[in-house]
């Protein structure tokens, strides 16, 4: 009878309960919100079900030694991790967002480039307030690309700046990007005023496919010589998008943009979710790398509507700006740009800004892909 | 073996981070030049889709050299000599022989011979009884 009591309590000493804590206990509910706002709330579900699910996996508390960690060397978990680890996972999803994104919208106005230019812009007001809250440059640099509203972009930087905080940098770019229609709406309202935001911009002209076949080879050798650290992200976005317009190769574009980008997304959600362990993940750096993260994507979203406004100083009667796509300018594509189309059609029912608000949404990616290579290329 | 040993950053990372906090405390030079670098990028692609824009909807175009020159070095028969060839016929054949060589040689000049085809083959299965 000792014998199986005292097997019994050896027994408790493996299972979770007996070494839970209640900051694990506070990130399995946070994964569970997680899942509950994808399901419920449809926010972001693709994402929010493998983050909030591997952020349960990853919060079981287990004895040290049974290889079944994240961290530990060799477990499946960690064999997973080293896509996310050695940065491999972001540009297979950019191959992929490249191979779904028709860029003829920005093609045919190449004009509101510049609106992806200046929302980066969030990025480093977000890097400036962080160095002066303490962080080093290296760990600013990968909080402040959280403002590129690009989950990939940030795994992609953080991985390499500062791998300590790249749990919470993407929880906090994922769960920011699900939350754009709330953050965006109220700055876009506040900084633009009824007259402008019934602006009516002239349909965009057809683009033909040989400019959509030149697109990608001119945009990688411009982008990538200016910036050559950006180049996994850059190249795989652009050669990506040969694959679709090539019109030759649709098999693989619809690999890159099917199978192939759903399984990376799965791998990259759940191992980033369960890499948000509670004795890493719940820090006072966390709470300030959250705060930040919001920072940055206020700070972006006020200078794309900003910049559009200044750009109409400039344009002519008829060939205005409705500043109610300067939103767009982040890389949350396409959700940035769909709340450019319902804030517009609160004003005006017939006012269709989703086309032009697409273009500089796809800038943002190309923007945010940029910024993250010029960080990489002074931090790195 | 430390769990966390995954999560360290590469030395290079310490080193510049650490120079650039010396260089650049407040992170005002790197802003700046940071963002000028996206604005430059952009601004790049921005007059590379503008210039392709333009040839491609046809305001701007490329100047062909005309037909008749290219044939000229190649020493293809001009107009002359199609009218000197009529003149020689005029002389030896009767009005209607030389009228449509003329006409032939002028359609020939003029590359309005050739008919466009349409290269859609058409095969009517035959019915077998």
């Amino acid at each position: 009878m000792n014998t199986i009591f005292e097997s019994l309590q050896q027994f408790f000493q493996y299972t979770g309960f007996a070494s839970m804590t209640y900051k694990h206990a506070i990130m399995i509910f946070i994964g569970i919100v997680f899942i509950y706002l994808a399901i419920k709330k449809d926010w972001e579900p693709l994402l929010l079900i493998p983050i909030g699910f591997g952020m349960i996996i990853g919060n079981i508390p287990f004895v040290p030694g049974l290889n079944i960690g994240i961290y530990e060397e060799g477990s499946v978990m960690n064999i997973l991790y080293q896509g996310v680890q050695t940065g491999w996972y972001p540009p297979l999803i950019f191959l992929g967002i490249g191979a779904m994104t028709d860029f003829s919208a920005l093609i045919s106005q190449p004009r509101l480039m510049l609106i992806g230019a200046a929302a980066q812009i969030g990025i480093f007001g977000a890097y400036i307030i962080a160095l002066h809250m303490g962080f080093t440059p290296a760990e600013a640099g990968a909080i402040g690309i959280i403002g590129g509203a690009d989950g990939p972009t940030a795994i992609f930087l953080s991985s390499k700046l500062a791998p300590h905080q790249m749990g919470a940098i993407a929880v906090s770019a994922y769960s920011y990007m699900a939350l754009v229609p709330v953050i965006q709406r109220p700055i876009m309202l506040m900084l633009t005023t009824k007259k402008e935001r019934l602006i009516r911009m002239a349909a965009p002209r057809q683009v033909s496919q040989k400019e959509k076949i030149i697109f990608p080879i001119v945009g990688f050798i411009l982008t990538a010589m200016i910036v050559p650290s950006g180049m996994p992200l850059l190249g795989m976005l652009f050669f990506g998008n040969l694959l679709k317009e090539s019109g030759v190769t649709k098999r693989l574009a619809e690999t890159a943009r099917g199978p192939l980008i759903d399984v990376v997304t799965i791998l990259i959600g759940i191992t980033v979710g369960c890499s948000t362990q509670a004795d890493e993940f719940l820090t006072g750096d966390s709470v300030k790398i959250f705060l930040l993260g919001l920072l940055s994507f206020v700070i972006a979203t006020m200078c794309g509507v900003l910049f559009v406004k200044f750009m109409n100083l400039f344009c002519k009667e008829g060939r205005k700006i409705n500043p109610l796509i300067g939103n767009a300018g982040v890389s949350a594509v396409p959700d940035a740009a769909r709340v450019s189309q319902n804030v517009g059609r609160e004003f005006d029912k017939n006012n269709h800004l989703l086309m032009h608000a697409m273009a500089p949404n796809v800038a943002g990616v190309i923007g945010s892909a940029v910024a993250a290579g010029i960080l990489l290329s002074f931090l790195g | 073996m430390n769990p966390f040993n995954l999560l360290q950053v590469s030395e290079s990372v310490i080193v510049k981070s650490a120079e650039m906090a010396e260089k650049d405390p407040h992170g005002a030079i790197i802003t700046l030049v940071s963002v000028s670098v996206v604005f430059v990028a952009l601004i790049v692609l921005y007059f590379a889709y503008t210039l392709i824009g333009k040839f491609s909807s046809g305001e701007i175009k490329f100047r062909k050299p005309e037909k008749k020159k290219a044939k000229e070095a190649k020493g293809a028969p001009d107009g002359e000599i199609a009218a000197a060839i009529a003149l020689a016929l005029d002389q030896e054949m009767n009005g209607e022989v030389y009228a449509a060589i003329s006409m032939a040689l002028h359609q020939y000049l003029n590359d309005t011979v050739h008919d466009n085809e349409s290269y859609i083959i058409t095969i009517k299965r035959k019915h077998q009884i």
